[in-house]
C-alpha cells in the first residue's frame, strides 16, 4: 500500500481537453455556458482516475479530488496559454488586436482621465507593451481560471463517478444485536 | 475537523472567504467606474472574458454599469457562497446529498429547464444558477477538509 494510484495520466487527459477546447477560436464560447470546458476537463480527468483506480487501495476521497482538479487545471492552463498565446499573437498582427487598440485610444479622449495616466497608458501602447502585457496578464488569469474550475469539475466528477461509498451517514437509534453462534 | 452541526468548519470558512473575494471581483467593475479607476475596471472585465458572453443586456446593473458576468454566472458563483453558509444548518439534506451525491444533477435541472423550456429572465437565470451550485459547496467544503487526509499529497514511504 506504498504506492499511490496513478494521477498524471488522468490530468493530462483531462488538462489537454480543458486547454486544447478553451483555446480555439468559436469554440472556446462553449466555456460561456458555466465555463462547461473547464469543469468538463476536471470531470473527464475524474472519470479516468477513478475508471483505472487500484481496487485494493483505500477508498479515494473529495481531497484526491480536490488535487487531481488542480493537477488538471495547471496542465490545462499551460496548454491553454501554449495554444492561445501564437493565435493571440496573430490576432494582434492581423487586425482585430489593432482595432481594440484604437478603441482604447478613442476612450484616452475622455477628459475625465488623469493626464498623467493617459499618459503612461499611450507611452505602454507605442511601446508595443500594452499589448503583450494585456495577453500576458489575459493567460494569467486563464491559468486560475482554469485551476478553480478544474477543482470544482473534479470534486463534482467524484461525486458523479465514484462507485464505492465514500461516506456512511451516522447511524441513529439503538445498535443491532449481534447474530446468534451457529 | 468535520463540522459540527450548525456551526462552521475552517474548511467552510475558507470556502466562504474564497467565495466572497471571487465575489466581490464580479461586482468590483461597476464600483470602480463609478470611482472612475477605468484601467482597473477593465482588467477585471478581461479576465472574466473567458468564462462568461458579458452580454450587457443579461448582465445585472450597478450604478449604471453591468457587472462583470452576466446574471446565471453571477447566480452559480453566488450559489457556491449560499451553500457554504446554508449548508451547516441544512443537516438532512446534507446527510442526503452525501449518501446519495449524484441528487446534484436534479439541482440543475431548473437551470436547464430555464435555458430551453420557458421565457426566462434575469431574475429566472440568478435563481436557477443558484440552485445548480447550492449543493457543490457542500462537496467542496468536504474536499477541503478532506485535502490533508489525501494519498495524492503524502510522499512514498
Amino acid at each position: 500500500m506504498n504506492e499511490k494510484p496513478n494521477i498524471v495520466t488522468p490530468a493530462l487527459i483531462g488538462g489537454v481537453f480543458l486547454g486544447v477546447t478553451s483555446a480555439l477560436p468559436i469554440l472556446h464560447y462553449i466555456n460561456c455556458a458555466c465555463c462547461a470546458l473547464v469543469i468538463g476537463g476536471g470531470i473527464l480527468a475524474s472519470y479516468f482516475y477513478l475508471r483505472d483506480y487500484p481496487p485494493q487501495f483505500p477508498v479515494a476521497n473529495y481531497g484526491d479530488a480536490a488535487v487531481l482538479g488542480a493537477l488538471t487545471g495547471v496542465f490545462g492552463g499551460i496548454i491553454w496559454a501554449i495554444v492561445a498565446l501564437p493565435l493571440s499573437l496573430l490576432e494582434l498582427r492581423l487586425g482585430p488586436g489593432m482595432r481594440e487598440m484604437e478603441q482604447i485610444r478613442r476612450q484616452l479622449d475622455n477628459p475625465d482621465i488623469p493626464p498623467q495616466v493617459r499618459e503612461f497608458i499611450v507611452r505602454l501602447m507605442e511601446g508595443g507593451a500594452f499589448s503583450l502585457g494585456v495577453i500576458v496578464f489575459q493567460l494569467a488569469f486563464d491559468l486560475i481560471i482554469s485551476v478553480v474550475f478544474a477543482v470544482i469539475g473534479a470534486i463534482i466528477g467524484f461525486a458523479l463517478f465514484q462507485k464505492r461509498p465514500r461516506y456512511t451517514p451516522p447511524a441513529y437509534g439503538p445498535t443491532p444485536p449481534p447474530p446468534p453462534p451457529a | 475537523m468535520h463540522e459540527t452541526p450548525g456551526r462552521y468548519s475552517l474548511a467552510s470558512w475558507v470556502l466562504i472567504a474564497a467565495s466572497s473575494i471571487w465575489l466581490l471581483l464580479v461586482l468590483a467593475p461597476p464600483v470602480l467606474h463609478e470611482l472612475g479607476w477605468n484601467g482597473l475596471e477593465q482588467m477585471i472585465r478581461l479576465a472574466f472574458k473567458p468564462v462568461c458572453h458579458q452580454i450587457s443586456s443579461r448582465s445585472p446593473q450597478l450604478f449604471g454599469q453591468p457587472t462583470a458576468v452576466c446574471a446565471r454566472c453571477l447566480g452559480l458563483y453566488s450559489g457556491i457562497l449560499i451553500g457554504a453558509c446554508l449548508l451547516p444548518f441544512l443537516r438532512s439534506l446534507s446527510r442526503r446529498l452525501l449518501a446519495q451525491p449524484r441528487l446534484l444533477l436534479l439541482f440543475s435541472i431548473p437551470m436547464f429547464l430555464d435555458l430551453t423550456v420557458w421565457k426566462n429572465t434575469m431574475t429566472t437565470r440568478w435563481v436557477s444558477g443558484v440552485l445548480a451550485t447550492f449543493p457543490i459547496a457542500l462537496f467542496v467544503r468536504l474536499a477541503l477538509e478532506q485535502l490533508p487526509s489525501s494519498r495524492l499529497l503524502r510522499s512514498h514511504k
